[in-house]
C-alpha cells in the first residue's frame, strides 16, 4: 500500500497524449539525455550535410603530407592517405546512422511481430517462436555476423541484416513478455468484452501500451549496431574502402598511434560520443517510461 | 499516572514535492497505555499509516517530521540516531504490515526470517532463537512448527503468513506492536482467526495493540479506544463504545451510514459523502471536512476547529458537533423500494448448469496437474433482479464470471443467455450477443486503458457493434451524465481520475449499448468506504432507471445483502445454497454460510458483543487436490462420517425457494 | 532439475549441430579453395582435393562431416595437412577458454560492486559518478580500450618505472592474463553494473524491506541478506548473453594482444579458406557459449526457490 494515497480527483491539466507527457518530464529531469540528444542532434546534421557537401571530397588523397595534424585548413588534420578527416569523419556519420537506424528498424519490425504472434497466441506458436528463440540465443553472434558479410559479400546492406540477425531474439523476447503479460489485464478482457476484435485488441490495446519499453530498447539497438560495425570494419569486413566508415578509420589509425594519434582519436572519440549520447537517451526514455517514475 | 506506552504529542509529518507541501500528519495526539488496544479509523490518504510508520522512524524520504514528539516508553523517537532506532525497531516497538504476500522475504526461510528478528537484538544466540522461533510459531498457532519454519513464504497461504508475520513482531515480547491493515487481504473467516489471536496475545502478554484500519466494525470488535482520521487530523476520539454509539463529528456519523452492516435494515439507502478527500498539498480552510458536510457554518470555512472535550475523554474536531444538530439526520435514510416479488416462474435471463472450469498446471511434460477453479456450478438469474454471488478467494466466483460472459470457454457444462446457448455458439453469434451482456471490474486503476481518453473507452464498445460517430457522441455524453460524469471530462485520461470516478467510467462504458445484463466483479471493493457509497447507489439507480439484471459478486456480505434481491453462496468452485437474501442471510441452511456470517464484525458495539463466531478449521483446500465428498467437509464443524467424506452433495431445494447442497441442512 | 540440465544441454547440442551445418553448406558454395597457391601444382592440388572429398557433391560431404562429428572426429586441417583438426585447437581452446574465464570474473566482480554502491547511494554523487562510468565503458568500442591498455601497459608504464615494469604482449605468463581480461571484461561491467543497480533500486522499495527495517536490523544485514539475492536474479537474466558475447568478443582482443586463441585462428581459418577449422571453430564455440547459458540458467533456482526446473 503506497503510503500517499490521494485521490487525484481535480487534475485540470489536459493532455494530448500521456506519452508525450510523460517523455517531455521525464527528460527535463534527466540532463544526460538532454546533452544525449544535442550530440546526437549534431552527428544527425553532420551526416545528412556530408550526404550533400563535405569541406572535402570524401575519398580524395593527398591534399597535404600524410599524417598531418590539425590545422586551419583541417581541424581534424589528415589520414595516412592524406585524406580530410573532418569529412571522413562527417561521411562516417552517415554510415553510422544508416547502420544504427536500419537495424533498429528492422529488428523492430522482425522482433514485434514474432512476438507478438508468440504473446498473442500463445499455444503451440509460442512454442515455436519461443524455442527458435533459445536456440538462437546460442548462436556466437559476431561469428555468424562475420560469416554472414564473408559469405553474401560486404555492403550496407548486408552489415545491416548480419546484425539484425544476431539482434532480434532480444527484441521478440521483450516484445513477446509485454504481449503475454497485456494480454491479460483488465482492460483488454473489458475491450473482449464489449466486443473487440482481436487485430483490434492487439493494434489498439496492446500494441501502444507496449511501445514504451520497445521504444527504449529500439534506442539502445542504435548503439549496438554502430559497435558491432565498427568491429567489423575494424576486422577488415566492414563497407569497402574508401568508404569512411568510422571503425576502418580506427584500424587504420591505430598503426599510427604513436606519432599521429589524431588520425585514431577523431573517428574513437566520434564512435564513443555517439555511443554515449544514444546510451543516455535510451536511459532518458526509459526512466520517462516507468509507471513508477511517472506517480511522483 | 502510569506511564503510557506510546505518547503521540502534536505530530506533524510532511512530504515536500514538486506540486507543494503535503501534509500528511497534522496535529496529531494520542496516547496508548499499556496493554490497550487502540484503533485508528480512516480512509486512504488519511494519514494513519503515516502515523503508523513514524512511531518506528520509517517514513520513507523524503518526507520527515516537522514537530511534535512520540514518546516510546518515555523516550522520543523524533531525533534519535540511527543506532537507536535499530534498538528501538522490533524490541520496544514492533509492526504488521497490510500485505502478507510481500512483506515476507521471498528467497528466505521462514525460521531465518524470525530468528533475525531476535538475533538483531539481545544477544539471542543461534540455538536460542532457533527454539524460541519453533515457540512463536505455535503461539501464532501455525501448525508443525517444526517443518513450516524451514518452508518458504510461497508455501504458505496469506492468512498463515500473516501469522507468521505476527510471530516475527512478537518475537522479543515488545511492549508495543503496530498492526496496519491486517486484516484487510484476507477472508472474512481468515479474518476472524487473526482478530482472535490477536485479542488473545494482548490478554495473554498484556502487550498494547495500535490497530490501524478502514474497516469500522473491525474496531468494534476489538478495540477499547477509536480514533478517527481525516485529512491528516483526529477528528474524533473517545472509548469505542461511546463513538459508535454517539458520533460527534459529521464525518463519523456520515461514514457509518455509509457503510452497510448487516443489521441495518435492508431497504435504507447508503448515504452519500459527496465529493471526495482533499488533497494534502491543497487543503481547504479552517476546517478541512467543510466542503463535504452538510452541516457547515460559515465559521467551519474559517477556522480550523480544536479538540472539543465531550463525556469520558470523548473528543470531536468540529464546531456544530452532532449533539446539537436539532434537525433530523441529512435527509431522512432513504428507503429504497424493495423490487416487487417476482414469481420464479418466469424464465431465467442467465442459467448457468453444471458448470465446469480446469486448468492444467505445471508445464513440464508429464507433470501436468488438473486445477478445477469451477468445479459443478449452477445458478440461475431471473430478469431484473439482482443476484448477489458471495465467497471468498479461491472459490472461483471471478473465473465463473469469466466463463459467464464467455471470456473463457468451459471445460464442460452449459450456459444459456435469453435461452440461447452460449457455449455451442459460433464466435460471430457470439460477438453479436456481447451487447447485452457488459462487465464491469474490480481494479478501478486497471480495467481502462491508460493511453485511451475517456470518451475513446465508453465509445469503443459502440464502434464494436456500429455506432455512426455522431449518434456515438451523442449517447456517450448521455452516458456520462447518467454516471454522474460532467461531459467537460470526455478528453481526459484515465490517470487523471480517482477510483471512485474511474469506475463510474467503467460502469459507464458498460451501459454504453444499453445491455440486459451486467456483471460487476467486486465493483467496490477497491475503493474507499465513502466512495463505495456513491458507486452503490449509482448503480442501484441505473438498475430502476434502465431495467438493468445484476450478477453482482462480491467477498463482502454486508454489501451483497444490501444490494441484492436473491443471494448464491459460492465454496470452492461450486454453488452451495442459493435463495433470497432474507432467506439465506436470516436462517442460513448451509453451515459454512452460517459460519461465515458469523465471522463478520458488526459494527453495532452490543451486537458485535453478542456474536458467536464459529470457527472453521484451517483453510480452503487446494484445487490441485480437491476432498472426496463434500468439499466443506474437511473444515465443517458438522461434518458426519463416512457420508459426509464420501458422497458430494447436490444443490437442492430444501425449503420453498431456497437451496442448499448438503446433507445435513440446518433448518 | 537434472532432467532440465540434460534437456537444455541437448538442445544446445543439437542447435550447434543445426547451425554448423548451416556454416558447412554455406561454405560449400563458396569459389575457391585452399589449395590455391604457389607451392602447390595444378595435379597435387587435385589430389589433395580428391583427399579432402572436395570433389563429391555436398550432401555426400555433409553425412561424411555428421558421421565423423558423432565420432567425436571433426576431420582434418586444409592448411596443416595431415593434422587432426581438433588436436591443433586443443591448446587454442584452452587459451580462450582461460581469456574468457578471467574476462568473466572481471565483468562479474567490477560491475556487481559498482552497481551495489551505486544502488544502495541512489541519487548521491557516488551513485553519479558510478552510473556514468558504467555508460562511459560500454559505449567505447572494445578494440579502443584494448589499444589503450597496450598502450598503457607497454609503453607509458614502462617509460614511467624506467624499465622496471615491462609488458609484454602475448599468453603463457600469469601476468599476461590481467590486461586483456581487463579490456575484455570492462565494457561489459558496465551492463551488469547498470542491472545490479537497477535491481537494488527496485528490491530496496519492496514491502519486505520495510520489514526487515521495523525489525531492527542494521544496514549490512538489510542489504546483504535481503536485497542482494532478490536483485541479483534480473542480473543472472543478463548475465548469459554477457557471457556469450565476452566468448565472442575474444575474437578482437586476440587480434590485439596476440594472444593464439580460437579467435584469431577463425579469422586465419577464413582467410586461407581453411573451410574444415572454421566449420570445426564454430561448432565449438557455439558448443561453448550453450553450455555456458545453460550453466548460467541453472543459478536460478539457487537465488529464487520458487524456482523449480
Amino acid at each position: 500500500m503506497s503510503v500517499l494515497e490521494h485521490p487525484a480527483e481535480h487534475r485540470t491539466r489536459r493532455r494530448r497524449g500521456a506519452l508525450l507527457a510523460n517523455l517531455r518530464t521525464g527528460l527535463r529531469r534527466n540532463w544526460l539525455a538532454l546533452l544525449g540528444i544535442v550530440i546526437i542532434f549534431v552527428v544527425l546534421t553532420a551526416a545528412a550535410t556530408s550526404v550533400v557537401w563535405t569541406p572535402y571530397p570524401v575519398g580524395l588523397q593527398g591534399l597535404g603530407v600524410p599524417y598531418a595534424g590539425p590545422s586551419l585548413a583541417h581541424p581534424f588534420g589528415l589520414d595516412h592517405a592524406g585524406r580530410d578527416l573532418l569529412s571522413r569523419v562527417m561521411g562516417g556519420a552517415a554510415i553510422a546512422m544508416v547502420v544504427g537506424v536500419g537495424t533498429s528498424l528492422l529488428t523492430a519490425v522482425v522482433g514485434i511481430l514474432l512476438g507478438m504472434l508468440a504473446g498473442f497466441y500463445r499455444g503451440w506458436v509460442d512454442t515455436v517462436v519461443s524455442t527458435i528463440i533459445s536456440i538462437w540465443y546460442g548462436i556466437p553472434d559476431l561469428l555468424v555476423a562475420l560469416l554472414f558479410v564473408v559469405f553474401l559479400g560486404r555492403g550496407l546492406q548486408n552489415i545491416i541484416i548480419a546484425i539484425t540477425l544476431t539482434r532480434w531474439m532480444e527484441m521478440a523476447r521483450l516484445v513477446r513478455g509485454q504481449t503475454l503479460s497485456l494480454r491479460e489485464r483488465d482492460y483488454v478482457e473489458a475491450a473482449r468484452a464489449a466486443g473487440t476484435r482481436d487485430r483490434n485488441l492487439v493494434l489498439r490495446h496492446i500494441l501502444p501500451n507496449a511501445a514504451g519499453p520497445i521504444i527504449v530498447q529500439a534506442t539502445y539497438l542504435l548503439p549496438q549496431a554502430i559497435l558491432f560495425e565498427a568491429f567489423l570494419s575494424y576486422l577488415g569486413l566492414g563497407v569497402r574502402p574508401p568508404a569512411p566508415s568510422w571503425g576502418t578509420m580506427a584500424a587504420d589509425g591505430f598503426r599510427a598511434i604513436q606519432f599521429a594519434p589524431h588520425t585514431v582519436l577523431a573517428p574513437a572519440i566520434a564512435i564513443s560520443l555517439t555511443l554515449l549520447a544514444f546510451n543516455w537517451v535510451g536511459d532518458g526514455l526509459r526512466d520517462a517510461f516507468d509507471p513508477r517514475m511517472r506517480q511522483q | 499516572m502510569t506511564q503510557a506506552v506510546l505518547s503521540v504529542q502534536e505530530l506533524c509529518v510532511e512530504f515536500p514535492s514538486p506540486r507543494g507541501t503535503v501534509r500528511a500528519v497534522r496535529d496529531v495526539t494520542f496516547d496508548v497505555a499499556v496493554g490497550e488496544i487502540v484503533g485508528v479509523v480512516g480512509e486512504s490518504g488519511c494519514g494513519k499509516t503515516v502515523t503508523a510508520l513514524s512511531v518506528l522512524g520509517l517514513i520513507p524520504p523524503p518526507g520527515r517530521v516537522t514537530s511534535g514528539r512520540i514518546l516510546v516508553e518515555g523516550r522520543d523517537v523524533v531525533g534519535m540516531s540511527p543506532r537507536e532506532l535499530q534498538e528501538l525497531r522490533g524490541s520496544r516497538a514492533a509492526m504488521v504490515f497490510q500485505d502478507p504476500m510481500t512483506s515476507l522475504n521471498p528467497v528466505l526461510r521462514i525460521g531465518t526470517q524470525i530468528e533475525e528478528a531476535m538475533l538483531a537484538h539481545r544477544g539471542y544466540d543461534r540455538r536460542r532463537a532457533q527454539k524460541r522461533t519453533l515457540e512463536l510459531l505455535a503461539q501464532v498457532e501455525v501448525p508443525e512448527p517444526e517443518r513450516r519454519a524451514s518452508s518458504y513464504p510461497y508455501q504458505f497461504s496469506g492468512g498463515m503468513r500473516q501469522r507468521v508475520v505476527t510471530a516475527m513482531g512478537l518475537a522479543n515480547h515488545p511492549p508495543l506492536l503496530i498492526a496496519d491493515e491486517p486484516t484487510t487481504a484476507l477472508d472474512v473467516t481468515v479474518q476472524a482467526q487473526i482478530m482472535t489471536l490477536l485479542r488473545k496475545l494482548n490478554s495473554e502478554y498484556g502487550m498494547a495493540l495500535l490497530l490501524i484500519t478502514h474497516n469500522i466494525a473491525l474496531v468494534s470488535s476489538l478495540c477499547a479506544r477509536v480514533l478517527v482520521m481525516y485529512a491528516g487530523q483526529i477528528v474524533e476520539a473517545g472509548p469505542t463504545r461511546e463513538v459508535l454509539r454517539s458520533p460527534q463529528h459529521p464525518y463519523t456519523w456520515m461514514l457509518m451510514r455509509a457503510v452497510p452492516d448487516l443489521d441495518t435494515p435492508r431497504g435504507r439507502q447508503l448515504i452519500n459523502i459527496e465529493g471526495s478527500p482533499p488533497e494534502l498539498d491543497v487543503l481547504p480552510s479552517g476546517c478541512s471536512f467543510h466542503p463535504r458536510c452538510p452541516h457547515a457554518l460559515e465559521q467551519c470555512r474559517v477556522e480550523d476547529p480544536p479538540p472539543a472535550p465531550g463525556t469520558e475523554n470523548h473528543l470531536a474536531r468540529c464546531w456544530v458537533l452532532m449533539r446539537n444538530v436539532t434537525q433530523g439526520a441529512p435527509g431522512p435514510a432513504k428507503t429504497r423500494s424493495l423490487p416487487a416479488e417476482r414469481s420464479l416462474d418466469e424464465s431465467p435471463l442467465l442459467q448457468v448448469i453444471e458448470v465446469h472450469k480446469e486448468y492444467l498446471v505445471g508445464g513440464s511434460f508429464g507433470r501436468a496437474r488438473v486445477l478445477r477453479a469451477v468445479d459443478g456450478a449452477t445458478i440461475a438469474v431471473q430478469p431484473g433482479e439482482t443476484l448477489g454471488l458471495v465467497g471468498e478467494s479461491g472459490s472461483g466466483k471471478s473465473t465463473l464470471a469469466r466463463l459467464i460472459l464467455q471470456l473463457e470457454r468451459p471445460t464442460r457444462g452449459r450456459i444459456s443467455f435469453q435461452d440461447q446457448n452460449l457455449t455451442t455458439m459460433a464466435p460471430n453469434d457470439l460477438r453479436r450477443i456481447r451487447r447485452h451482456m457488459q462487465i464491469i471490474f474490480q481494479d478501478p486503476y486497471a480495467s481502462l486503458d491508460p493511453r485511451m481518453t475517456v470518451g475513446d473507452i465508453i465509445g469503443e464498445p459502440l464502434a464494436n457493434f456500429g455506432w455512426e460517430q455522431d449518434g456515438a457522441q451523442q449517447r456517450i455524453v448521455e452516458v456520462m451524465e447518467l454516471c454522474g460524469l460532467s461531459r467537460s471530462l470526455i478528453d481526459r485520461f484515465p490517470h487523471t481520475f480517482s477510483g471512485g470516478q474511474r469506475q463510474r467510467i467503467a460502469i459507464a462504458r458498460a451501459i454504453a449499448l444499453n445491455p440486459d445484463f451486467v456483471v460487476a466483479d467486486e465493483p467496490v471493493s477497491a475503493l474507499d468506504v465513502s466512495i463505495q457509497a456513491q458507486i452503490i447507489n449509482l448503480m442501484a439507480d441505473l438498475q430502476a432507471e434502465l431495467s438493468l439484471t445484476y450478477l453482482f459478486i462480491s467477498h463482502d456480505l454486508s454489501v451483497v445483502r444490501h444490494v441484492s434481491d436473491r443471494v448464491a453462496v459460492m465454496y470452492f468452485g461450486s454453488i452451495i445454497e442459493t435463495g433470497k437474501v432474507e432467506a439465506v442471510y436470516g436462517s442460513p441452511l448451509h453451515p459454512y454460510t452460517s459460519s461465515l456470517l458469523s465471522s463478520v464484525p458488526r459494527i453495532d458495539p452490543d451486537a458485535e458483543a453478542q456474536r458467536l463466531p464459529v470457527t472453521l478449521r484451517g483453510e480452503m483446500p487446494s484445487p490441485l487436490d480437491p476432498p472426496t465428498g463434500c468439499p466443506f467437509h474437511t473444515r465443517c464443524p458438522i461434518a458426519q462420517f463416512p457420508l459426509c467424506s464420501r458422497e458430494r452433495p447436490l444443490l437442492e431445494a430444501k425449503r420453498f425457494g431456497h437451496d442448499a447442497a448438503c446433507h445435513f441442512p440446518q433448518y | 532439475m537434472v532432467t532440465y540440465a540434460i534437456r537444455r544441454t541437448l538442445l544446445v547440442v543439437f542447435g550447434a549441430i543445426v547451425v554448423s551445418s548451416a556454416v558447412f553448406i554455406g561454405v560449400r558454395q563458396l569459389p575457391g579453395n585452399a589449395f590455391l597457391s604457389d607451392r602447390v601444382s595444378p595435379s597435387q592440388a587435385e589430389e589433395l582435393i580428391h583427399y579432402y572429398h572436395l570433389d563429391e557433391p555436398w550432401p555426400r560431404q555433409y553425412v561424411r562431416w555428421i558421421g565423423g562429428l558423432f565420432q567425436g572426429d571433426l576431420g582434418e586441417s586444409f592448411v596443416y595437412r595431415g593434422q587432426s583438426v581438433l588436436t591443433l585447437l586443443a591448446p587454442k581452446i584452452r587459451v580462450s577458454l582461460g581469456l574468457g574465464a578471467a574476462a568473466l570474473s572481471v565483468t562479474v566482480v567490477v560491475g556487481l560492486s559498482l552497481g551495489l554502491v551505486a544502488g544502495i547511494r541512489q541519487n548521491q554523487w557516488i551513485d553519479y559518478t558510478a552510473s556514468t562510468a558504467a555508460v562511459v565503458s560500454y559505449s567505447l568500442p572494445n578494440f579502443f580500450i584494448a589499444t589503450l591498455l597496450v598502450l598503457l601497459t607497454s609503453t607509458a608504464l614502462y617509460r614511467l618505472t624506467h624499465g622496471a615494469f615491462y609488458y609484454e604482449i602475448g599468453w603463457g605468463q600469469l601476468s599476461q592474463i590481467p590486461v586483456p581480461a581487463i579490456a575484455l571484461g570492462l565494457p561489459y561491467s558496465g551492463i551488469v553494473a547498470r542491472q545490479m543497480r537497477a535491481g537494488i533500486i527496485d528490491e530496496l522499495r519492496q514491502d519486505y524491506v520495510r520489514t526487515a527495517w521495523s525489525k531492527g536490523l542494521s544496514e549490512s544485514a538489510v542489504v546483504l541478506r535481503h536485497v542482494m539475492r532478490n536483485a541479483l536474479i534480473p542480473v543472472v537474466t543478463i548475465l548469459g548473453p554477457v557471457a556469450t558475447t565476452i566468448l565472442t568478443g575474444g575474437l578482437v582482443v586476440e587480434n590485439i594482444f596476440g594472444i593464439p586463441g580460437l579467435g584469431r585462428e577463425f579469422i586465419n581459418s577464413i582467410l586461407t579458406r581453411d573451410y574444415n577449422m572454421t566449420v570445426a571453430i564454430f561448432t565449438l564455440y557455439s558448443l561453448f557459449v550453450g553450455v555456458v547459458n545453460v550453466s548460467i540458467d541453472l543459478l536460478y533456482p539457487v537465488l529464487d526457490p520458487k524456482i523449480r526446473l
